[in-house]
């Protein structure tokens, strides 16, 4: 056993094992915590393929943005650190996983299935299948090609290089610049007054909408005990 | 930097700059006179379709390392897009500020918004496509909740922004597994890789990408069954911003799923060229199509609203489009969603009109009683949208249907056409409903708004004239949009 199948043992049961925590824990705190040592076992495979990119982007990205915001969330919600959440669906959601990872399996995986769809008569006219069709086994291929050693200032000229993801990269400068715009328009403090206006107006419609939905001006008749005890309190 | 390749997405880089230098001068309109802002958009958006205008030509080029095409389509979705968007800005001038509405922000946003469209109906990368429909979509997630706190448009925004979110996942996801399966994402190398490669087109790997990338852009344009968010999302959102997206984002998205669908045409060599579908997506585009028009109709003759029956509409209309699509004309689909959105552009109108004057914005059918003769020019108007929805000559909706239809029987799915001949007959009935309140029932309450009032706003009657004008003169002399549709020759959606 090499160092690396060591290094790549460790790192699996670390972001396996911190994954079952996540899911299976009940208090959101800890599991945001624990979804951190995840990632970072994740940012280790990258490493271990020698992508140093692809880490980097990693714990940048999914630790330091994405945790952090599950973090914040908690942490601003008031109660949820105290909430127990129960889910009534894990067992069918395990089984509906499940399935899907046999799927992905079959059709992407190195296992060959033989599907003959020409003998069922709805299905065949379908998929239009006179043949029997084989799902799976993909060749996957291994790609011979040396990274260079520049591969990442070669990323970055490819960014901003006109025959290459300069339109790209030019889009996303508009999309960052509308994402802020419109996040800054839909956060923005109010002034009180404002506020206090806008509240007035929109209680006043919903009382109008409310009287317009009951035409009949019939005085509703509570029982005696209704309107003392709104009294009382 | 290469001038040509500026070309290719100038009417992009005028509206996407023009946005971005709008949200620093609105700092300088003080909050009184954000008409300004308004005016400001409106000339962007008017002088991008111009450009566009100037620049259609028969020619198609590419640009950025053929990431972008240039081509007569393109241009005339351009052009479309321009005018529907300088049409819903001069209707918002009084609207926004009847209902509270005006601030500067909505403007640059509707521009950005309008940039990414511009950019989707010019892509030919998945790259370009993903990037322009987020462009496209992220402002008009902000903007359908433009009138926070009312709690319906910010319902509207956070169900239209958790789906949407959601579909562009589905559509990064497809793209990543299309790159993974043939190594590339422009339209054209694919296209060209599946005709060098026929085991590439049983790839289960492109298989799954094509599905997902698929079900991301019909989910933009509301097709059944990726339609649910649409009611909701219209019928919240604030009247302008609804009357954007039911005509603009439509026709932009609808362009993009046709390029991608072009550029997988090879997935089956036995077709004909002018049709650029593949056998093997054609019963798939066929079924949604046809699902999509029955239950879009059906489900509009039941709504009490006529806000949210212009919803089903828009989803019923997005059936015909998509049928179009499986028949594989380009230019009858482009040519059925500018009659649409000039039609449905012309009903907003009317919309508008009575949410800018009445203190309520109440969209029922019996909010309407008696408005066609309380304001007869608004009640024509509607009458000429609802004739061309439904597809009664002169219109622009008969033509548009017409050819439509022509498309989809010459391409052997007589059956989708006569599901789509049997639901317009179906339609009439809430159409006509429309009109059967406008013009022949009596109000139940004394209204509100005066006949004058309802009339009075002058940028909202030059977009009513304009709307009312191009639904007529679409119907009665089409080959005029038809020679700016092909600049004269035919055109290939990806090469």
């Amino acid at each position: 056993m090499t160092l690396q199948q060591v290094i790549f043992i460790i790192l699996a049961i670390a972001v396996i094992g911190s994954a079952l925590f996540v899911v299976t824990t009940s208090n959101l705190f800890r599991g945001a915590l624990m979804l951190i040592v995840a990632f970072f076992g994740v940012a280790g495979f990258y490493v271990l393929l020698d992508n140093g990119l692809f880490a980097v982007a990693q714990v940048m990205i999914y630790i330091g943005a994405i945790s952090i915001l599950i973090i914040f969330s908690v942490m601003l919600t008031r109660g949820m650190q105290a909430m127990i959440p129960r889910n009534a669906q894990a067992g069918s959601v395990a089984i509906a996983a499940a399935l899907l990872f046999l799927i992905l399996l079959l059709a992407f995986g190195p296992f060959r299935l033989v599907v003959d769809l020409s003998g069922v008569p709805i299905l065949s006219a379908l998929f239009r299948t006179e043949s029997a069709r084989v799902l799976g086994g993909v060749p996957w291929q291994f790609a011979n090609r040396e990274v260079p050693e520049t591969y990442i200032a070669d990323f970055g000229r490819a960014l901003v290089d006109l025959n290459q993801f300069l339109l790209p990269f030019l889009l996303v400068a508009f999309l960052v610049d509308a994402v802020l715009a419109g996040a800054i328009y839909i956060a923005r403090q109010r002034k009180p007054a404002e506020v206090i206006a806008e509240r007035e107006a929109i209680a006043k419609e919903e009382a109008e909408e409310l009287a317009a939905l009951q035409p009949q001006p019939t005085a509703p008749t509570l029982p005696q005990g209704a309107i003392a005890s709104t009294a009382d309190h | 930097m290469n001038v040509a390749d500026l070309e290719t997405v100038l009417p992009f880089l005028l509206l996407a700059t023009g946005g971005v230098a709008l949200l620093l001068v609105d700092l300088a309109v003080p909050q009184a006179r954000k008409s300004l802002t308004g005016w400001l958009a409106f000339v962007v958006a008017l002088a991008a379709g111009v450009s566009a205008l100037a620049l259609v030509s028969g020619k198609t080029m590419k640009g950025f390392a053929g990431m972008v095409q240039a081509d007569a389509f393109a241009y005339f979705a351009d052009v479309l897009l321009c005018v529907v968007a300088a049409l819903v800005i001069l209707l918002s001038l009084r609207y926004h500020t009847a209902r509270g509405l005006m601030r500067g922000e909505f403007y640059p946003l509707l521009l950005l918004s309008l940039s990414g469209m511009s950019l989707a109906v010019h892509a030919a990368d998945l790259l370009v496509v993903f990037l322009a429909i987020e462009l496209l979509s992220i402002p008009l997630y902000v903007l359908s909740g433009f009138a926070r706190p009312r709690l319906e448009s910010e319902e509207a925004a956070l169900k239209y922004f958790l789906t949407g979110a959601f579909a562009s996942g589905f559509l990064v996801y497809g793209v990543a597994l299309i790159y993974g399966a043939s190594g590339t994402t422009a339209l054209g190398d694919l296209r060209a890789a599946l005709l060098d490669n026929p085991a590439l087109t049983s790839d289960a790997l492109l298989m799954a990408g094509l599905a997902l990338v698929m079900v991301g852009l019909l989910f933009k344009i509301a097709a059944v069954p990726f339609h649910f968010w649409a009611p909701d999302v219209y019928e919240g959102a604030p009247t302008t911003v609804t009357a954007f997206m039911a005509t603009a984002t439509k026709a932009a998205a609808f362009l993009a799923l046709m390029r991608v669908v072009a550029g997988f045409a090879a997935l089956s060599p036995s077709l004909a060229q002018p049709f650029e579908v593949a056998d093997a997506l054609r019963p798939m585009l066929a079924l949604i199509a046809a699902i999509t028009m029955i239950v879009g109709n059906v489900t509009a003759l039941a709504q009490q609203n006529v806000k949210r029956m212009l919803a089903y509409s828009s989803i019923a209309h997005a059936g015909y489009a998509l049928a179009g699509v499986a028949s594989g004309d380009a230019t009858a689909v482009l040519f059925y969603l500018a009659a649409y959105a000039f039609a449905t552009l012309a009903a907003f109108v009317v919309l508008i009109a009575v949410g800018s004057t009445e203190g309520n914005e109440d969209h029922r059918y019996e909010a309407y009683a008696g408005l066609g003769r309380r304001a007869p020019l608004l009640g024509v108007i509607m009458a000429l949208a609802m004739f061309s929805l439904i597809g009664i000559p002169p219109t622009a909706g008969f033509v548009g249907k017409y050819f439509l239809f022509r498309a989809v029987v010459a391409s052997d799915l007589t059956w989708l056409a006569v599901i789509g001949v049997l639901t317009s007959a179906l339609s009439a009935a809430f159409y006509l409903r429309v009109l059967m309140v406008l013009f022949m029932r009596e109000p139940e309450t004394a209204p509100e708004a005066e006949p004058a009032a309802l009339a009075a706003d002058a940028p909202r009657m030059v977009a009513a004239y304009v709307s009312a004008a191009a639904v007529l003169l679409i119907g009665v002399f089409p080959s005029a949009v038809l020679a700016l549709l092909t600049g004269g020759e035919l055109v290939a959606l990806v090469r």
